[in-house]
């Protein structure tokens, strides 16, 4: 296993989690979703900035998205030889094995069990597909198991 | 790519559609109290309702949860040769593996995005992970992928 390709990768997922997030979370695009009601479930949404939440909420926020990211990478590398293809087709491959596990049970439950709107949830269900292909292909082009890793990386 | 047995990948898939309402029916009523933790109103369904839910509410519940069910068991097959461990430590690894990417990643946004009560939200990470646990177990003690169609 490569450990410093995992944590080049996971760190490389946690910048584009945030550099995409705008894309999916601001109130130019996409804000309308947290509009549809029942509105009162929200403890943030897009037209509030992220600065204006509490500071624990935002430590909290950035470390377990890091520990997440890094993790996927992780599991990338644990399941590498498991996954079909090379490169950034694997890591696709890798988006769409774990997006039924990250994304397709979690917005079941909040469909089946809380008051959130259906085309909430349909939106975060398409939304958080798009995410984690990026973050599939971003983990199949950074990974790579050590023999293959490039002479001038040495410790990789 | 190593083949699968889909026999067992389907047979895996039906047996934890059916644990999962055992284990998790079970103990949403068990700690049916969680529910009651302010605010409540973000809650569809509450054990307190048991089945009286619309019957649209209960087929996509059945539908959804079958497919899931049985795409996890596919999901298992593919990447068995991958996971640490051999036989029933395949499944748990592969149920905390799927615990971390599922579960937690939902619960943290929840915490984070939504007015949910902390004391239910602990409830239930702790409540996904026994549930993956004993998913993981089963899903690994019906596949074996030695025995290809």
């Amino acid at each position: 296993m490569n450990v410093k390709r995992i944590i080049i990768a996971g760190l490389a997922v946690n910048v584009i989690s945030f550099l995409i997030f705008p894309l999916f979370f601001s109130t130019s695009l996409f804000g309308w979703v947290f509009d549809l009601e029942p509105t009162n479930i929200w403890k943030w949404t897009p037209q509030m900035s992220l600065t204006s939440m509490p500071t624990g909420w935002l430590i909290f926020l950035f470390l377990v998205n890091t520990a997440l990211a890094v993790f996927i990478a992780f599991l990338y590398a644990i399941l590498f030889k498991a996954i079909p293809g090379t490169g950034i087709k694997k890591g696709l491959v890798f988006g769409l094995l774990i997006y039924p596990m990250s994304v397709l049970i979690p917005m079941f439950s909040w469909y089946v069990m809380m008051n959130v709107a259906g085309q909430a949830v349909l939106y975060f269900t398409l939304e958080q597909l798009i995410e984690i292909l990026v973050y599939g292909a971003v983990i199949g082009v950074i990974y790579k198991e050590k023999e293959f890793a490039a002479p001038s990386i040495n410790s990789g | 790519m190593k083949s699968i047995n889909v026999t067992k990948s389907l047979l895996a898939g039906l047996a934890i559609f059916f644990i999962s309402f055992l284990v998790g029916g079970g103990s949403y009523f068990l700690f049916g109290w969680v529910f009651d933790l302010e605010p409540s109103a973000i809650w569809k369904w509450t054990p307190a309702q048991g089945f009286d839910m619309p019957a649209q509410w209960w087929v996509i519940l059945f539908l959804l949860n079958i497919i899931l069910a049985i795409a996890f068991a596919f999901i298992y097959a593919l990447v068995e040769k991958g996971l640490p461990g051999k036989g029933i430590q395949k499944g748990l690894g592969f149920g905390i593996i799927v615990w971390i990417v599922g579960p937690i990643p939902a619960l943290v946004t929840m915490y984070l995005m939504m007015n949910i009560a902390t004391g239910a939200l602990i409830y239930f990470t702790l409540q996904s992970l026994f549930e993956w646990l004993i998913y993981g177990a089963v899903i690994s003690l019906i596949y074996k992928a030695e025995n290809k169609l």
